[in-house]
C-alpha cells in the first residue's frame, strides 16, 4: 500500500513541478517581493512593515493560485483524459490513488513554499535586518503551507465529483467563506438564536482558514501560544483526514 | 503576396493601429477635461480617496489586515503629498482611523495622527484617534505622549496633559522628556506638590543632562517660595500681622534679601493670606 501511495505522490510530484505556469506564478510572486522594495522607500519608514506584508502576501496569494490549480485538475483532469484508468485497473485501491495524490500536491506545494519563503526571508534579512528573522515570521510561514495542505484536500474532495472549473469554483467559495469566520461569529452576536445556532454551526464546521493565518500577528513578532501551535497542527491533520475520507467516499462513488 | 510584403503589411497594421489608440485616448482626455470644466470640478477632487466605512473595510479584509493597512497607508502618504484641494485634507482622519482600525497594532499613523491632524484642524478626531491607540498598543509611550502634547497646546487642558504625560512616562521605554514634561503641566495646572515630586525625581536620578539641570530650577523655585511663605509665617507668629509686602522682610531684617527666582518667574505675595506664588510667565 505504502508503495502504492508513494509512486503515485512522486509521480503526482513530478508532473506538477514541470509544469510552468508553476514556475511564472512565483516568478510573478517574487516580482511582488521586489515590488515591496520599492513601495517601502515611499511608506515613510515603514518599509520593514511593508515588505515583510507584501512577501507574506505573495507567498499565500500565490500558493493558493498554485493549490487550487494543482488540486481542481487532480483528480478531475486525470478522468477527463483517461490517465487514471490504467492506475486504477491495477490492484490499487481509490484511496490509495487519492492519498497518493493528496502527499504529492502537498510535496510540490512544499517545495514552492520553501522556495518562496527562502527567497522572502534573504530579502528581508538583507534589507530590514536579520533580528525580523524570528520564530513567528517561521511559523507564520509553516502555518501557510498547512493552509495549503487543508485547502488542496478540500480542492482534492471537490476535484473527486466535479470538473476541473466547478471544482476550483467551490474551492475559491469556501476559501473566502474560511478567511471569514471572524465576520460570520462578529455578524451573529445579535441574530436571533435559531440562526446564531445555525451559522455557529457553519464556523465550526467549515474549515477555519483564519486559524493559519499568523501573518497579522508575525508582522509585529507576536507568536502563538505553545498550546495554540499543537491545536493548529492538529487541526490541520484532522480536517486533511476528513476531506480525504470524504473524497475518497465521493470517488468511490464516481462510475469510472 | 511575397514574405517581405507580409512583414511591411502586418507593421503598417500594428502602427495604424497604435495610432487608432493614441487618437482615441487623446480625444477621451480632451473630452474629460471639457466635461471637468463645464462643471467646475476640480482634478483634485476626483483624486480625493474615498474611503469605505471602518466596519465594511474590516469584514472585506479576507485576514489581509496588515497588508490592506500598508495600501491605505501609502495612499494617506500619497493624499498628504499632493496638496490639499480643499484647504483641508478633509479625508485624512477618514483614513487614518481605516488604517487603526484594520490594523490596530500599526503605531506609526497614531504618531503621524497625532503630529499632523491638529495642525490640519482635527483637534478631536486625533485625540480620538490616540485614545483607542492607548487601548490598541497599551505598552507604547509616544501615543499618550503625541495626546498629552495636544491636549497641552491645543487644548490648553494643562491637567489632562499632565496626566497624558505622565501616563507615557510610566510605560517602558519612555524617554525623560516625559517626566519633565507631565511636570511641567503639573505645574501649568497648579498642583505643585506633584510637580515638585516630579521634578526633585529627575533632578537626583534623571541621566539626561539637560533635564536634570532644568528639573533642578524647578525644585529650587519651589523651595524659594515654600521658605518665603515659611518666613512669612514666622513674621506674622512674631507681628500678629503677614507682612505688607515681602520687601518688609527685608527692611525689618528677617531677611537679607529677596533672592531672585531661577526660573527668573515674577513672585506674587498676597499679605491677607501670606500665600507667595509666582506668575508662569518670566518677568
Amino acid at each position: 500500500m505504502l508503495n502504492s501511495i508513494r509512486v503515485i505522490a512522486l509521480n503526482t510530484y513530478k508532473e506538477s513541478i514541470r509544469d510552468r505556469i508553476l514556475l511564472v506564478l512565483v516568478v510573478f510572486s517574487i516580482l511582488l517581493f521586489g515590488a515591496s522594495l520599492f513601495l517601502g522607500s515611499i511608506s515613510l519608514d515603514q518599509d520593514s512593515k511593508i515588505i515583510i506584508d507584501m512577501g507574506f502576501f505573495g507567498i499565500f496569494f500565490f500558493g493558493v493560485i498554485i493549490t487550487i490549480f494543482l488540486g481542481s485538475s487532480a483528480v478531475s483532469k486525470e478522468i477527463e483524459q483517461k490517465t487514471a484508468y490504467p492506475v486504477l485497473a491495477r490492484p490499487i485501491r481509490r484511496s490509495w490513488y487519492l492519498t497518493g495524490k493528496f502527499f504529492g500536491i502537498a510535496m510540490t506545494l512544499f517545495v514552492l513554499t520553501l522556495f518562496m519563503s527562502l527567497i522572502f526571508i534573504v530579502l528581508v534579512g538583507l534589507r530590514t535586518g536579520w533580528s525580523n528573522i524570528d520564530i513567528a515570521l517561521t511559523l507564520a510561514l509553516f502555518y501557510t503551507y498547512l493552509e495549503f495542505c487543508v485547502l488542496s484536500s478540500l480542492m482534492l474532495l471537490f476535484s473527486s465529483f466535479s470538473s476541473a472549473v466547478m471544482s476550483a469554483i467551490y474551492g475559491i467559495a469556501f476559501f473566502l467563506i474560511g478567511h471569514s469566520t471572524p465576520t460570520i461569529v462578529s455578524l451573529i452576536q445579535t441574530a436571533p438564536k435559531f440562526i446564531r445556532n445555525v451559522f455557529l454551526g457553519i464556523y465550526y464546521i467549515f474549515p477555519n482558514f483564519e486559524k493559519f493565518n499568523l501573518r497579522n500577528d508575525a508582522v509585529y513578532h507576536i507568536k502563538p501560544y505553545t498550546g495554540e501551535v499543537f491545536f493548529t497542527v492538529g487541526y490541520a491533520l484532522l480536517y486533511c483526514f476528513i476531506l480525504l475520507f470524504l473524497a475518497n467516499l465521493a470517488f468511490k462513488k464516481q462510475e469510472l | 503576396m511575397s514574405s517581405k510584403m507580409k512583414i511591411v503589411f502586418n507593421l503598417s497594421v500594428v502602427v495604424l493601429s497604435f495610432i487608432g489608440v493614441y487618437y482615441l485616448q487623446f480625444n477621451f482626455d480632451q473630452l474629460r477635461i471639457k466635461h471637468i470644466k463645464s462643471f467646475k470640478i476640480s482634478t483634485n477632487e476626483l483624486l480625493e480617496p474615498a474611503i469605505p466605512s471602518e466596519d465594511s473595510i474590516k469584514k472585506l479584509t479576507f485576514g489581509q489586515n496588515t497588508l490592506i493597512a500598508d495600501l491605505l497607508w501609502l495612499q494617506t502618504i500619497q493624499y498628504y503629498g499632493s496638496g490639499d484641494p480643499y484647504g483641508k485634507y478633509r479625508q485624512l482622519p477618514k483614513l487614518i482611523n481605516a488604517i487603526t482600525t484594520i490594523d490596530p497594532k500599526f503605531t506609526y499613523p497614531y504618531s503621524f495622527a497625532g503630529l499632523i491632524l491638529p495642525n490640519e484642524g482635527f483637534v478631536d478626531e486625533a485625540l480620538e484617534i490616540l485614545s483607542n491607540g492607548e487601548q490598541n498598543l497599551p505598552q507604547n509611550w509616544e501615543i499618550p505622549y503625541s495626546k498629552g502634547t495636544i491636549l497641552y497646546i491645543n487644548k490648553k487642558d494643562y491637567k489632562s496633559a499632565a496626566a497624558s504625560y505622565s501616563n507615557a512616562s510610566n510605560k517602558p521605554g519612555a524617554p525623560d522628556k516625559t517626566k519633565f514634561l507631565s511636570a511641567v503641566q503639573y505645574d501649568r495646572g497648579e498642583n505643585y506638590q506633584t510637580a515638585m515630586q516630579i521634578f526633585q525625581n529627575l533632578a537626583d536620578k534623571s541621566d539626561n543632562q539637560y533635564f536634570k539641570d532644568r528639573a533642578k530650577l524647578f525644585v529650587d523655585h519651589y523651595l524659594l517660595l515654600d521658605s518665603l511663605e515659611k518666613v512669612c509665617k514666622t513674621f506674622k507668629d512674631k507681628e500678629g500681622r503677614y507682612p505688607r509686602t515681602l520687601n518688609e522682610l527685608v527692611q525689618k531684617k528677617v531677611v537679607n534679601e529677596i533672592p531672585a527666582d531661577p526660573l527668573g518667574r515674577e513672585i506674587k505675595y498676597d499679605s491677607g493670606t501670606g500665600k507667595v506664588n509666582a506668575n508662569l510667565e518670566k518677568k
